[in-house]
């Protein structure tokens, strides 16, 4: 599973990325809210983790353009610090899936990932290698 | 591009303060002068050599008397003669003269040239020496007709007179860098003689421009030495940051007990003796710690206290000056080092606002309600803001009882009684409530203003006639106060006497009223709708704004 994470602080960026690693994600590290957008349309990834405030683009914004375009079923999670409970509600309202408060435990934020994982449709695969969704 | 400009306006700027005093004549055509402003210590003698004229004759010019001493005019008039002034159109223009000006037609121009007397007249070097020897010859043959009609000697006993020295009628330049074309000189007239300011200008431009050039050096080396210190910095909070996030990680408790978890890269351990890197070291530990909870952050304060960090936050604790020591404080808190409360406490109470302001924060950080005993010692106020940020401290928390509350409610320390109100208030702490009813009889007004607020809170059936018995004796401020809590806490009791206060003159308390009427009295809008009707204005304004407030 691919899952993108942007946030402007190196250390929580480099931490996060480790963590994800060490649960077997592929992680795509962005340091900027520009090259978060910029890495969503090329590598389309599973899951984005965004932090509110970044430079050149906020997580709102992030939030907004994917779930108003053609990505709009990629599941957002939001890192929000103490105070900004009306920029979560704002996020929530503009499509993000679930939030994190700092201070939080990395072990939470990797729960709360798999649970997305859980929700992902499982693919099946023809024969001939076509994948068709499984039939409820 | 602004650097640019600024140099440019300096040069400018050099040009013209470059520029000689002008000299600038007064009077008419036959009796010219300069006025002179003295300066300080000046003398008539000193006046009459800048000017090569005599002493005497400024004194008579000026109808004053001649002295040797100081001069007590502010402002002497300097005649110009032959002797220290040549006209224009006198074409004997020497090289070195002053220019002086005078005011004709609304224009400035220049009349002639000031003769300091420092340069003489001389013959030129490039005087035709056709002319030189046709003079000579002259003199010859004049001395010989002389000699012939006198004695009639032979020729050959003529002597040769030495040549006299010719002197032109007209007197050109004495020497080649003195000479000057005197056609072109007389050409030009008037305001602007640029030949003779382009050797100034020229010189106050290259001083310029080399004053120009070594401060850019000096700007550029300056800069360059920063950005090898940021570039520096830079590479080691990479090396800092995988670090951290290496620690972060690790979840084995087993490992993590171990000191050789964590491993200094080669980079850092080399230049860890730094005092800078080590505070780079802890500015980058508490970033992360404030962000993270749970296992990642014991494994920040494990990492803080493997490096030795603790010595670097103690140390500034002890510092005299308040920012290094607040710092320290934050740090300590922040790194969850809770055996360093007894020296924080002792800060709780520090003259310096900011020192007490991070110590009472890490008290309650460590311990949590009851690291609001610091309050019983406090003698200075807390501000409204600290109170906030304690409050959100608090209210993280999982207990909410403030131990000694009742003591904290009789303290001196007005603010402190303040904050017990507050804390009362959030976290609604019922079992205080006839201990803030006491503070509604307390010296302070703003204190009783917080009480009747709290009891919004934490009121029983009893407290809106309480409410009711201290009205008449409170302020404007608080009355409304009263008038806003019985719109929580009254009933139909009230409502007698909430219409009375539709009656009082200040509008605030009857706008107060009729909101809490409202709330007591289910046919409050009618009664305020015939009281509007009758009485009008500002009625009408409160009944409007009545039910604005009803359909929102």
């Amino acid at each position: 599973m691919k899952i993108l994470i942007a946030e402007d602080e190196p250390l929580m960026l480099r931490a996060l990325e480790l963590k994800l690693k060490k649960e077997g994600y592929e992680v795509i590290a962005c340091n900027n809210g520009k090259e978060a957008i910029t890495q969503i349309g090329l590598s389309e990834p599973d899951l984005i983790i965004t932090d509110i405030m970044m430079p050149f683009s906020s997580g709102l914004e992030i939030v907004g353009m994917v779930k108003n375009g053609i990505n709009r079923n990629i599941p957002i999670i939001v890192l929000s610090s103490m105070g900004q409970e009306k920029i979560v509600e704002e996020a929530f309202e503009m499509g993000a899936d679930d939030y994190v408060t700092k201070p939080f435990s990395l072990t939470e934020l990797a729960l709360r990932i798999k649970r997305f994982v859980k929700q992902q449709p499982k693919v099946i695969l023809k024969p001939q290698g076509v994948p068709v969704k499984p039939y409820k | 591009m602004r650097i640019l400009l600024t140099i440019i306006t300096c040069f400018f700027l050099a040009a013209a303060f470059g520029q000689k005093q002008k000299f600038i004549a007064g009077g008419s055509s036959t009796d010219l002068y300069i006025n002179h402003k003295v300066a300080s210590k000046e003398t008539y003698s000193s006046i009459g050599n800048r000017y090569n004229i005599s002493p005497q004759k400024i004194a008579y010019y000026n109808n004053l008397e001649f002295h040797n001493g100081k001069l007590l005019a502010k402002y002497l008039k300097v005649p110009l003669s032959s002797q220290n002034f040549v006209r224009m159109g006198d074409t004997r223009i020497v090289e070195g003269l002053t220019p002086v000006f005078k005011k004709a037609n609304g224009k400035m121009g220049i009349i002639g040239y000031l003769n300091r007397g420092l340069m003489q007249p001389k013959i030129s070097e490039d005087a035709s020496r056709e002319d030189l020897s046709s003079s000579i010859k002259d003199s010859v043959r004049e001395k010989t007709t002389n000699a012939d009609s006198i004695a009639g000697p032979s020729r050959d006993s003529v002597t040769m007179v030495a040549p006299q020295p010719v002197v032109a009628k007209k007197v050109t330049a004495v020497s080649k860098e003195f000479r000057i074309d005197n056609n072109k000189a007389n050409r030009k007239r008037g305001f602007f003689r640029p030949k003779e300011y382009v050797k100034e200008f020229f010189s106050s431009a290259v001083t310029l421009t080399v004053i120009t050039f070594c401060l850019i050096g000096l700007i550029y080396f300056y800069l360059s030495v920063k950005k090898k210190a940021f570039l520096s910095r830079q590479r080691l909070k990479t090396h800092v940051v995988k670090l951290i996030s290496t620690a972060i990680i690790n979840e084995d408790e087993d490992q993590a007990a171990q000191d050789e978890t964590f491993e200094l890269p080669r980079m850092l351990m080399k230049q860890f003796q730094s005092k800078d890197v080590r505070q780079l070291v802890i500015d980058e530990l508490i970033v992360a710690k404030k962000s993270l909870r749970g296992k990642a952050a014991l494994n920040l304060v494990q990492l803080y206290t493997y490096l030795g960090l603790l010595k670097d936050s103690l140390e500034k604790l002890k510092s005299e000056k308040w920012y290094i020591k607040a710092k320290g404080i934050q740090e300590l808190a922040m790194m969850d080092q809770s055996k360093m409360m007894l020296p924080i406490f002792r800060q709780t109470n520090s003259k310096n606002e900011f020192v007490r302001m991070e110590a009472q924060s890490a008290i309650v950080h460590f311990g949590g309600f009851k690291g609001l005993r610091f309050l019983h010692i406090l003698t200075y106020p807390i501000s409204d803001w600290q109170q906030i940020k304690l409050i959100e401290q608090l209210s993280l928390l999982s207990e909410k009882e403030l131990p000694d509350a009742n003591k904290l409610l009789q303290s001196k320390n007005h603010s402190v009684v303040i904050f017990t109100l507050k804390i009362i208030s959030v976290f609604h702490n019922l079992a205080l409530h006839d201990d803030v009813i006491q503070c509604l009889h307390h010296v302070n007004p703003d204190v009783r203003y917080h009480a009747i607020k709290c009891l919004t809170n934490i009121y029983d059936d009893t407290t809106a006639l309480t409410l009711q018995d201290v009205y008449t004796t409170e302020v404007i401020r608080n009355r409304i106060a009263i008038l806003q809590t019985l719109k929580v806490v009254g009933s139909t009791e009230q409502a007698d006497f909430l219409y009375l206060q539709l009656f009082e003159d200040d509008d605030s308390i009857k706008l107060a009223a009729a909101s809490a009427l409202i709330e007591c009295c289910p046919d409050a809008l009618e009664l305020i709708g015939e009281v509007s009707s009758q009485k009008g204005y500002p009625y009408t304004n409160i009944l409007h704004h009545i039910k604005e407030g009803l359909t929102v």
